[in-house]
């Protein structure tokens, strides 16, 4: 009896030490489709590059396979791809670890276009595991054109970020279904080309600045940048004095306006920032001066350096900015595109926040700024007084567009409480041509089913222009 | 005089009587002393010889004498209350028998009067040096509790918190929070992941024997972490039995969680356990199991989304030990298989809904053992690990094709894993009744991976520690002790002293002081945490130092009167405590714009209590008051003026418990008023300006009552939280980062009904 006890109760004993662990759930499945539905080829362009996106990167090279169809234009003859067409069909090659493939399209040099033609891609086949997603045609047309609209997931990651922290600032333009990233750290200066002599710091990376009470770049050393701490950015109220104006007031930007007299034109310090994961970079000394009455001439130099170099910008009035990136060697970069080619961007960009009674520089991810120096209007739409599906033209008598460059902003998403978009609201946009588009986003975290740093929106055309 | 006293010269005197009448034909005579585990005299003892009846009890000093029988072999018998009945064979010569001294053991059962927490092995309540709170296994069944939570959220100086996106409660004792509080399971440190205390919420509370509460630093013995005090969970009962015996013990409770029930899963709380124990004479097995569901609560929330996350938990626990004479090894596993589900709201957009599951695994093994080669010299040797897991699962259920699929969110999946082990011996020699010298060795390692754990770090923490205990007179007992440490990691504070002294001034009287320098070692995370992105930039900083402290604390124990029937006693307490280099959340130096861990807070508590505590043969009676006050943290050079230097905060608390003995049911009703706490906050970066915060005061009431059926059942039922509390709202706060001014304290007024089952057979 006591030997029979003694071994179930060893039995019971041994018994608890087995865990069982669950099975996990499978991963999402990979989808590939093609970036837009639609897009227009311009009389201006050449050569065009069409995207297929995944979901996620392949572990393995994965073949795609689409079909080409044409329309009063003829492969070979008027236009060609890389990769090449055989027998109406493009296979691309998906490279591992990569979640996006393209084909470039070249226009012949003796294409004459009526603006009638058109070329589709459909995709055929897929190599497993990836299947098709929603959007497996794309419609190339020879003439701009006004998207009726489409579902756009936007591509702030640049490599393997953390997606609160992504480095890209994502242009959009709704009409040209298109998404332009560039990367927040690929510039240091912006050069207004309007009327006024205004040039902007980079408020993507949180840069800083302060002036110096000389204007010989040759007279700056190293002693006038001490204390250091006088060009970091904290988190007090003080601070609002090493950046430009947060709402993006162009007569309250830090550097001041750039006096038509050289003399007037101070040295100031230039910490480029590392706000939002953005590594950090040597300061500079810069003075700007005006150069004649259409462009700016900047020196610079490290802040060491004895001598210092220039770099002449004319204003390109098509548009809002021109940009200079510094370096051993500035030079001028492409950054914002033409000021009539983009109707918002998204951004982690310098804002302010409540702390106490008063506000402090505050920078965060997924700021949404309206075009307001191209012309796009905006408004927000409570879904009380009109759902997002039934908003049509018709509702737009009672909308009132606002010039304000934050409509949108960050009152899209929510980061505390329920985090996710607001499902309550959407947006309506008034672009430059006059087409006007209802928006939504449909998510951005994983709280919401979304990625963080790539948002997902979806926009209506409802009037054109 | 007091009754126990007339009670025992009753006896004697009865036994003298009996004495006589025998007239006895030889007049051989005995005589010995009888003491008590820890050294003290065994007074008013009653001893008899088996084979005679002779009689007689022992004198203050535990001395006996008597006259007795022909010379041969017989057998003494010892009982004192509060301690095991002792038998010893003795052999009676002719003329005078001096018998070596006899030590009597602590009864185990009679648990109210031991304590095991510190370094001299169990001891009565009454003689220790430290003073230490005791809840009973009786208390905690009283209770209906489920979960420790709901016992010591009554206690004074403790409070609870939740954090509503993790779902997990932290314990906050004497104003500081759980990364300050050492949680012992059987005497051996209870390791957690991260800050806060979680491990109090996965320990079963029905294989509880009983709690001990020391408040301020136990440093000298325990180490690091135990700057707000030790709580030391006794699951062991060390049992023995003569006879073989089978005992089974099940219960089933249900409670709601406020107003939302379903029987048996789902919404409110579900607790069943099983519990097998055999016994012999060497050999004790123990394996019990225990299952906590919990519904979670709605709340002020929506949809799928839940204010109190739900749970459900498995604990199984083994045991197995062999005794034999002066020898005594024990192992027990602890596991506990945790789940705690946080699910989303659906994205209207998408029809998918994101839910984050939470799932911990840990087993806790012990193994124990205690040497008595003789009766001067004992030992206790004990080793420990723990492999502890927690696993965070995101996943995505889409409502339009009812699929879950893992999230690819960067921080949406991760297992972090931490393995401790512990080993420790002490020693304890006894040199004559003035000197005990105590001391022992501890080695610690803590191993740590995961997606916010930089690298693979491995700490090892080495102590040294003695504590002689030296008795001068009668009346005086005095403990110094010392720590000394080194550490693979940082520079672990070399040498930490401490002392505690007992005052006896009467029998009646007693006064307890203890200074100790305690200390916190910073935590691995602190050291070596990772986390990166758009709202967060925390680095852990390799170069900190130790928090300190330097803890004052006396309490004043009256006995007003102490008689089986009755007994009555008073403690007063004070305490001041100054706690320096407190870890905190600061800017890097060398780059702003990260945050990271710094030594730079420095907080003080001080206060005073009163606790009182009558048993009656069926009421028993306890209420205290503490009134603590908490450093202002903000106080410095600019408002040496507007700020004083403490905010004031009372607690009130009262248990009373009712035999009504005809019916075989007791009622019980624990209150507990936790007065409004106050707290200055910098309004902003402008140090001129600063406003008051303050959490408004709350009662916590809980009635139960429970009730005999035959002889192996409990009835058990009641209802807890009557004021119905379930948020505080801050008032004042601007609220900032994680703080939104809200504290949850619970899902409100809820109502219990179980039922106990035990059983004991001898096979």
């Amino acid at each position: 009896m006591k030997k029979t006890i003694k071994s179930l109760l060893l039995f019971a004993f041994l018994f608890t030490l087995n865990a069982c662990k669950d099975d996990e759930p499978p991963l999402p499945d990979n989808l590939v489709q093609f970036e837009t539905p639609e897009t227009g080829f311009e009389d201006t362009e050449q050569e065009l590059t069409i995207k297929l996106k995944l979901s996620r990167a392949v572990d393995q090279a994965t073949p795609v396979t689409l079909d080409l169809t044409t329309a009063a234009i003829q492969y070979g003859t008027d236009f060609t791809t890389v990769p090449a067409a055989e027998n109406n069909q493009i296979t691309l090659t998906i490279p591992a670890a990569s979640s996006e493939a393209s084909l470039k399209i070249s226009k012949s040099a003796s294409l004459f276009l009526s603006g009638d033609e058109t070329i589709s891609f459909k995709i055929k086949t897929v190599g497993a595991p990836v299947l098709a997603g929603s959007n497996t045609e794309c419609i190339v047309k020879f003439a701009p054109i006004v998207s009726s609209g489409t579902t756009l997931q936007l591509n702030g990651i640049k490599n393997d970020e953390s997606g609160a922290s992504a480095l890209n600032s994502v242009f959009v333009d709704f009409s040209n279904n298109q998404q332009i990233p560039v990367a927040r750290n690929s510039w240091d200066l912006g050069f207004f080309a309007g009327n006024e002599f205004r040039v902007i710091l980079n408020n993507t990376t949180s840069a800083t600045a302060r002036v110096l009470n000389k204007t010989d770049l040759a007279a700056v050393t190293a002693a006038d940048t001490i204390p250091a701490a006088s060009w970091s950015l904290g988190f007090t109220e003080e601070s609002f004095a090493l950046i430009d104006d947060v709402e993006g007031d162009l007569s309250k930007t830090l550097i001041a306006e750039i006096a038509a007299n050289d003399d007037d034109n101070k040295v100031y310090i230039l910490n480029p920032g590392t706000g939002g994961g953005v590594a950090a970079r040597p300061w500079y000394k810069i003075r700007i001066i005006r150069k004649g009455s259409n462009g700016y001439t900047l020196q610079y130099a490290g802040i060491t350096e004895t001598t210092f170099k220039t770099l002449d910008i004319e204003k390109d009035a098509s548009y809002n900015f021109n940009y200079v990136s510094l370096g051993t060697t500035a030079s001028a970069v492409s950054v914002e595109p033409a000021k009539d080619k983009w109707d918002i961007k998204w951004s982690f960009q310098m804002s302010k926040t409540a702390s106490g009674s008063s506000f402090i520089p505050y920078a965060f991810s997924d700021l949404v700024i309206t075009n307001t120096n191209g012309g796009v209007q905006a408004a927000e739409i409570l879904t009380e007084s009109v759902s997002y599906e039934n908003f049509s033209e018709s509702n737009l008598s009672a909308v009132t567009l606002s010039s304000d460059a934050f409509t949108i902003g960050a009152n899209w998403r929510a980061t505390t409480g329920t985090i996710g978009v607001k499902t309550d609201r959407f947006y309506v946009i008034k672009d430059a041509a006059g087409n006007v588009y209802k928006l939504k986003f449909i998510n951005f975290h994983a709280s919401d089913g979304g990625e963080r740093g790539k948002p997902k929106l979806e926009f209506k055309l409802v009037k054109k222009g | 005089m007091n009754i126990f006293k007339k009670f025992s010269l009753l006896i004697t005197v009865l036994c003298q009587i009996q004495n006589v009448a025998a007239q006895p034909s030889n007049q051989n005579k005995v005589q010995g002393r009888l003491l008590l585990a820890d050294g003290q005299p065994a007074s008013y003892a009653f001893v008899q010889l088996k084979e005679s009846g002779k009689a007689t009890t022992t004198d203050a000093e535990g001395k006996y004498q008597f006259l007795t029988d022909d010379e041969g072999d017989y057998t003494l018998q010892i009982s004192l209350l509060g301690t095991e009945p002792t038998t010893q064979s003795i052999h009676i010569n002719d003329g005078t028998t001096q018998l070596a001294d006899i030590r009597l053991n602590v009864k185990t059962t009679d648990l109210a009067d031991v304590v095991v927490t510190g370094i001299m092995g169990p001891q009565s309540l009454r003689n220790t040096v430290d003073q230490v709170r005791l809840i009973n296994k009786q208390t905690i069944q009283m209770r209906g509790a489920t979960n420790l939570q709901t016992v010591l959220n009554t206690e004074l100086g403790i409070r609870f918190s939740y954090d509503p996106a993790l779902g997990t409660n932290d314990i906050e004792l004497m104003g500081m929070t759980g990364q300050n509080v050492k949680v012992l399971l059987n005497g051996i440190p209870l390791p957690d992941r991260g800050s806060t205390r979680e491990s109090l919420g996965q320990i079963d509370v029905n294989a509880v024997e009983w709690i001990e509460i020391i408040e301020g630093p136990m440093s000298v013995i325990y180490g690091s972490d135990a700057l707000a005090g030790v709580i030391n969970i006794i699951t062991n009962k060390n049992e023995s039995s003569e006879k073989r015996t089978l005992s089974v013990a099940a219960r089933v409770q249900e409670e709601t969680a406020k107003n939302e029930y379903n029987p048996l899963s789902g919404d409110g709380v579900h607790n069943q356990h099983l519990q097998l124990n055999y016994l012999t004479r060497k050999w004790d097995f123990d394996v019990s199991t225990s299952r906590n569901n919990f519904g979670g609560w709605q709340g002020t929330n929506t949809g799928r989304a839940k204010e109190w996350l739900p749970k459900d938990q498995w604990l199984w626990s083994a045991r197995m030990g062999y005794r034999t004479s002066g020898f005594n090894i024990w192992y027990q596993l602890n596991t506990a298989n945790e789940k705690i589900y946080n699910d989303g709201n659906i994205n209207t957009n998408t029809n998918i809904a994101t839910d984050k599951q939470y799932t911990s695994f840990r087993w806790y093994h012990q193994l124990q053992a205690e040497i008595k080669p003789s009766s001067r010299f004992s030992a206790n040797l004990a080793a420990a690990y723990t492999d502890y897991s927690r696993k965070t699962q995101t996943t995505q259920f889409d409502f339009n094709t009812g699929r879950r699929t893992l999230s690819l969110d960067a921080g949406g999946q991760d297992e972090a894993l931490f393995n401790t082990i512990f080993t420790r011996g002490v020693g304890k020699y006894t040199f004559s009744d003035r000197i005990i010298v105590a001391g022992g060795i501890e080695f610690t390692q803590n191993q740590s991976s995961g997606d916010r754990v930089a690298g693979n770090p491995v700490i090892k923490e080495y102590a040294v520690f003695l504590a002689p205990e030296f008795k001068i007179g009668s009346k005086l007992n005095f403990r110094p002790g010392l720590r000394f440490l080194s550490n693979s990691v940082y520079e672990a504070p070399p040498v930490n002293p401490g002392i505690n002294i007992k005052y006896n001034f009467s029998k009646k009287a007693d006064l307890r002081l203890g200074y100790a320098r305690g200390f916190r070692s910073p935590a691995l995370r602190e050291l070596y945490f990772t986390f990166f992105d758009s709202n967060h930039a925390i680095r852990g900083n390799e170069n900190l130092k130790a928090e300190y402290s330097h803890s004052f604390n006396g309490f004043f124990n009256y006995h007003w009167l102490q008689t089986p029937a009755l007994k009555f006693t008073s403690t007063l307490g004070l305490f001041y405590n100054n706690f320096n280099d407190l870890i905190a959340l600061g800017n890097d130096v060398t780059d702003p714009s990260i945050s990271t861990y710094i030594n730079i807070e420095k907080f003080k508590t001080t206060g005073f209590s009163l606790n009182n505590s009558l048993h009656l043969k069926s009421l028993q009676f306890a209420f205290g008051y503490q009134h603590i006050g908490r450093y202002n943290k903000i106080k410095s050079e600019e408002h040496t003026e507007e700020v004083p230097s403490f905010n004031w905060s009372p607690e009130f608390n009262l248990n009373i418990t009712y035999l009504i003995k005809p019916i075989q049911t007791s009622i019980n009703v624990a209150y507990k008023f936790a007065g409004k706490r106050q707290a200055y906050q910098l309004e902003s970066s402008d140090v001129s300006d600063i406003t008051l915060i303050t959490t408004p005061d709350y009662s916590m009431a809980d009635l139960s009552l429970n009730k005999k059926i035959g002889n192996s059942l409990v009835l058990n039922g009641g209802i807890r939280n009557l004021f119905n509390v379930t948020r505080l709202t801050n008032a004042g706060d601007t609220g900032s980062g994680h703080s939104e001014g809200l504290l949850r304290l619970s899902y409100g007024r809820s109502y219990f009904l179980g039922l106990a089952y035990n059983i004991k057979t001898h096979p």
